[in-house]
């Protein structure tokens, strides 16, 4: 189970390094962190999930949007 | 499990080779924030392997789980989204002075200015 | 070129780090029963968690504040402290004339229970998962649904007028009194100083007290910066 969810992990964010368009990547990079908070969960860590889920897939993300909407959102 | 370390050892290495190779400065800081995750991940399952149970004393229990890597990783997530606020502000920065996120391009028009 | 330096680094790395990942050794479990049987006496939290951030390294929980505290300092001064022209951005493409107000009613009307379940979160940390850090994270988000939910005929969110620098900082100095307040009961600095067999002030009064600072902190630190990336000028 932990080893789906961490094939999970691994694709999505090689997905987000390798895409052309900002945006797509900063949505998987979010997938990323809530798969990440579901891990610590089923690893009975639940603080750990409760910090994970809520900076993972809600500042840091927010904050990625916020640049990509003031510079560039396409890669090259 | 071994496959589980391992997986986590590529999720670091992809990061490190995010870092390295990739031009634009908003991927560079994705890699930052992907190597942070892999080594959390890395720790939590590391201390997960002694216990069945999430650390709250409850009368009767005594199979814990390892509580010390979760108390440090705590301190670790919050680090790890200031460093990326703080390289986001530098990024930012940098764009307004160069106006392109390409840091080859970058160091041509350093190299030119002097 | 760069390929080719990128795949030799990923094999050299792999081969300093491949022996730690490989290795059978087995983790040690004396931490595990030492905090079992001394950690609700010592400090008197159920969640050994809160525990150990709040009773035994709490030195680390400090530094971790003054960090956040140098992070947003930094933030500040690089965006605000330079006022240049900034040319039109192309990223997301511009609003239509007419803005829709989904965003703002749905984020608006649903700040305050997001806010008070981070509240909730922060106060009994040392019974059940949460604690400062976790509260306060979740403190910041509702801030920041607040921000997300102004009309749309407002430049600015109500949330620029409040102190919330007033906030950070002053709560820096709530822990620093915090952290020197043992000294006045007798206890050495950074240990919970009421003793159990005192049976008026209960134990838990100094948990509660630090979790909320260090919920204030890490909440209006997280919002400043939030804030502060929104603010940042461009062609309307």
């Amino acid at each position: 189970m932990i080893t789906f969810l961490l094939m999970f992990v691994l694709i999505g964010s090689a997905y987000a390094l390798f895409s052309r368009d900002l945006l797509y990547s900063t949505i998987a990079l979010s997938m990323t962190s809530v798969v990440s908070a579901l891990i610590f969960y089923i690893l009975h860590a639940p603080d750990v999930a409760i910090t994970e889920a809520a900076v993972g897939a809600g500042l840091s993300t927010v904050i990625f949007i916020w640049i990509i909407k003031h510079t560039r959102r396409s890669d090259p | 499990m071994m496959i589980n370390r391992i997986l986590l050892l590529g999720l670091f290495l992809l990061g490190f080779y995010g870092l390295m190779v990739q031009r634009n400065m908003v991927k560079k800081v994705f890699a930052l924030s992907i190597q942070n995750s892999a080594v959390v991940l890395l720790f939590i399952l590391e201390g997960g392997s002694i216990g069945s149970h999430a650390p709250i004393v409850t009368e009767g229990q005594t199979e814990y789980v390892d509580p010390i890597p979760q108390a440090l990783m705590l301190t670790a997530i919050v680090v790890g989204i200031c460093v990326t606020a703080l390289a986001l502000a530098l990024v930012y920065r940098l764009y307004q002075k160069y106006e392109t996120l390409d840091v080859e391009e970058i160091q041509r028009k350093a190299n030119n200015e002097e | 070129m760069i390929y080719v330096m990128g795949i030799v680094s990923i094999l050299l790395l792999s081969l300093v780090l491949g022996p730690m990942i490989i290795s059978d050794f087995v983790w040690p479990h004396i931490a595990r029963d030492f905090l079992l049987h001394n950690g609700l006496t010592d400090t008197g939290a159920s969640n050994l968690v809160s525990a150990i951030y709040l009773g035994y390294r709490a030195y680390d929980t400090v530094g971790e504040t003054i960090v956040l505290l140098a992070a947003v300092t930094g933030a500040v001064h690089l965006i605000k402290g330079f006022p240049a022209s900034v040319h039109g951005s192309e990223g997301l493409p511009q609003k239509p004339k007419r803005r829709t107000n989904i965003i703002s009613m749905t984020t608006g009307k649903l700040a305050p229970v997001v806010m008070l379940f981070g509240w909730y979160v922060m106060f009994f940390g040392h019974l059940s998962p949460g604690g400062g850090f976790q509260g306060g994270v979740v403190l910041a988000s509702g801030l920041l649904f607040i921000a997300l939910g102004r009309e749309h005929h407002q430049r600015e969110s109500k949330l620029d007028r409040s102190g919330l620098h007033i906030i950070e900082v002053s709560s820096l100095f709530l822990i620093l009194l915090l952290v020197s307040l043992p000294l006045v009961f007798g206890a050495s600095i950074l240990e919970n100083p009421f003793s159990t067999t005192d049976e008026t002030i209960p134990r838990v009064i100094y948990m509660i007290g630090f979790n909320m600072a260090i919920g204030l902190k890490v909440g209006s630190g997280l919002t400043l910066l939030g804030l502060l990336m929104m603010d940042m000028k461009h062609d309307d």
